[in-house]
């Protein structure tokens, strides 16, 4: 029989001992946290001074092997090093006229897959096509095509390019020209910018239609969007389509955009009678390489 | 006379071609121009007349793609120099032939500018460049012309260019 004095401090160093370990659990964990943290602050130290340390002699045998380098390369022959050199530059050459090829060839690509994706446009079915021939004095106005009236190309036909531009908002074929005149196997174009060009034209913004005319500006690249109501106001950065108006061209097709305002020509109001502005072509048609030319269906 | 209508014809074409391909890589060199100068002092200004109008037609008509043979404006100047260059000049080297060479391209050049762009002065502005290789080339271009067409002329017993001179010479006396 255990009297209740014992039993009472029996109970008090069993509460003793658990509180003891409690204790020691906190600490051994303090402990190992303080030596964990001493650790990371003396490895980091001891790197970096270590680092800091072997840094001279490192630098040394680089230094060493650079300048020995140099000059067993001095030692050579003026004629083996001229050699070196051709080499590289031979090399440096071939790689950039590859990398020009790449780029060509991705231009290429992007162009063909533009025109790829070109359908029918109510009864106009497209005619693709490659620029054959070309004349510097031309060269910006007029272009050949190596398809012509055996493949259903009548002048006064629209001629629709691929787009190649990185810019957003982009369309992927927009109008370079119209064609003037067709043999049996060429057709010439007049482009966006020839004085032969002309074509009716809508600004779905403004709800107005004119007559687009390849005159070029002062800044070259640039045709005159002629006879808009007065009422019109043609902000820079519109698009220009194509209407149905002329029913020799399919309507909605992207043309280019009204240039910045401060560009326009000089006196929109013309005689108080109509408006005109500047429109810039989507693609320069000295770019141009290949083309569609919506032909109309015959019923 | 067939003889030297075939020997202008297939020539001109031959002139042709090259000047057509290189004008498609924005190339001026006027090989058919020099062609010209070639047969107008040789063969007579007639005959270079013909040789203007075949040039005319296979330049312009597939080349630029113009309506008319402009060309036959552009290349009369050349007919002109021919004329004044066989008699005015006292060349006894062929290789002196590398003046109207160089003058050959910027007369053409400049008339074609005229003739063919709906944008003289920005034609004039672009194109300009392009004129000092061409003149360079014509001016080399000529005399090495001369030297391969009398040869193949001696062979055809047809008019000499460095016989051109002479015969003027006797006909006037």
């Amino acid at each position: 029989m255990i009297s209740p004095k014992v039993e009472k401090e029996v109970m008090r160093s069993r509460q003793s001992s658990g509180l003891r370990i409690l204790i020691w659990s906190i600490f051994s964990l303090v402990a190992v946290l303080l030596v964990l943290g001493i650790y990371i602050m003396v490895r980091q130290s001891a790197m970096r001074m270590s680092a800091d340390y072997y840094y001279p002699f490192l630098k040394a045998v680089r230094g060493t092997e650079n300048t020995v380098s140099d000059q067993i390369l001095l030692m050579q022959s003026k004629t083996k090093l001229a050699n070196a050199l051709q080499k590289l530059m031979n090399e440096n050459a071939i790689l950039s006229a590859e990398q020009a090829v790449v780029a060509d060839l991705k231009k290429e690509n992007t162009e063909l897959r533009a025109l790829m994706t070109l359908g029918r446009k109510d009864t106009f079915r497209p005619v693709f096509a490659e620029v054959l021939t070309r004349d510097p004095m031309t060269w910006q106005e007029q272009f050949t095509l190596d398809k012509g009236s055996r493949d259903g190309i009548e002048p006064g036909n629209l001629v629709v390019t691929p787009v190649y531009s990185n810019l957003p908002n982009m369309p992927r074929i927009a109008v370079i020209g119209k064609v003037k005149s067709v043999t049996g196997h060429t057709a010439l174009v007049s482009t966006v910018l020839s004085r032969d060009f002309r074509l009716s034209v809508s600004l779905p913004d403004s709800k107005a239609s004119g007559i687009l005319e390849g005159t070029r500006n002062s800044s070259g690249m640039q045709a005159t969007l002629k006879f808009l109501p007065l009422d019109t106001v043609p902000a820079a950065g519109q698009t220009v389509y194509t209407n149905a108006f002329s029913g020799n061209s399919p309507p909605g097709l992207p043309v280019g955009i009204v240039a910045d305002e401060s560009r326009s020509v000089q006196n929109p109001r013309r005689n108080q009678l109509y408006l005109e502005t500047a429109v810039r072509p989507f693609e320069s048609p000295a770019e141009v390489r290949f083309a569609a030319v919506f032909v109309k269906e015959k019923k | 006379m067939i003889i030297r209508l075939a020997y202008i014809f297939l020539l001109t074409g031959v002139f042709a071609v090259p000047e057509l391909f290189l004008r498609n890589f924005g190339l001026f060199f006027p090989f058919c121009a020099l062609f010209i100068f070639y047969i107008a002092v040789a063969f007579g200004n007639r005959w270079g007349f013909v040789a203007i109008c075949l040039a005319a037609l296979a330049l312009d008509l597939p080349g630029s793609g113009s309506a008319h043979p402009w060309s036959v404006l552009a290349f009369l100047p050349v007919l002109f120099l021919a004329s004044g260059w066989l008699k005015r000049a006292e060349a006894d080297s062929v290789m002196m032939n590398f003046l109207p060479g160089l003058v050959i391209p910027a007369v053409v050049w400049i008339l074609s500018a005229v003739f063919f762009s709906g944008h003289f002065f920005h034609v004039l502005i672009e194109q300009f460049p392009a004129l000092f290789p061409a003149c360079a080339f014509s001016a080399v271009w000529l005399p090495v012309l001369i030297f391969l067409l009398d040869n193949l002329n001696s062979r055809l017993s047809l008019p000499l260019f460095t016989d051109a001179k002479l015969n003027q010479k006797l006909t006037l006396k």
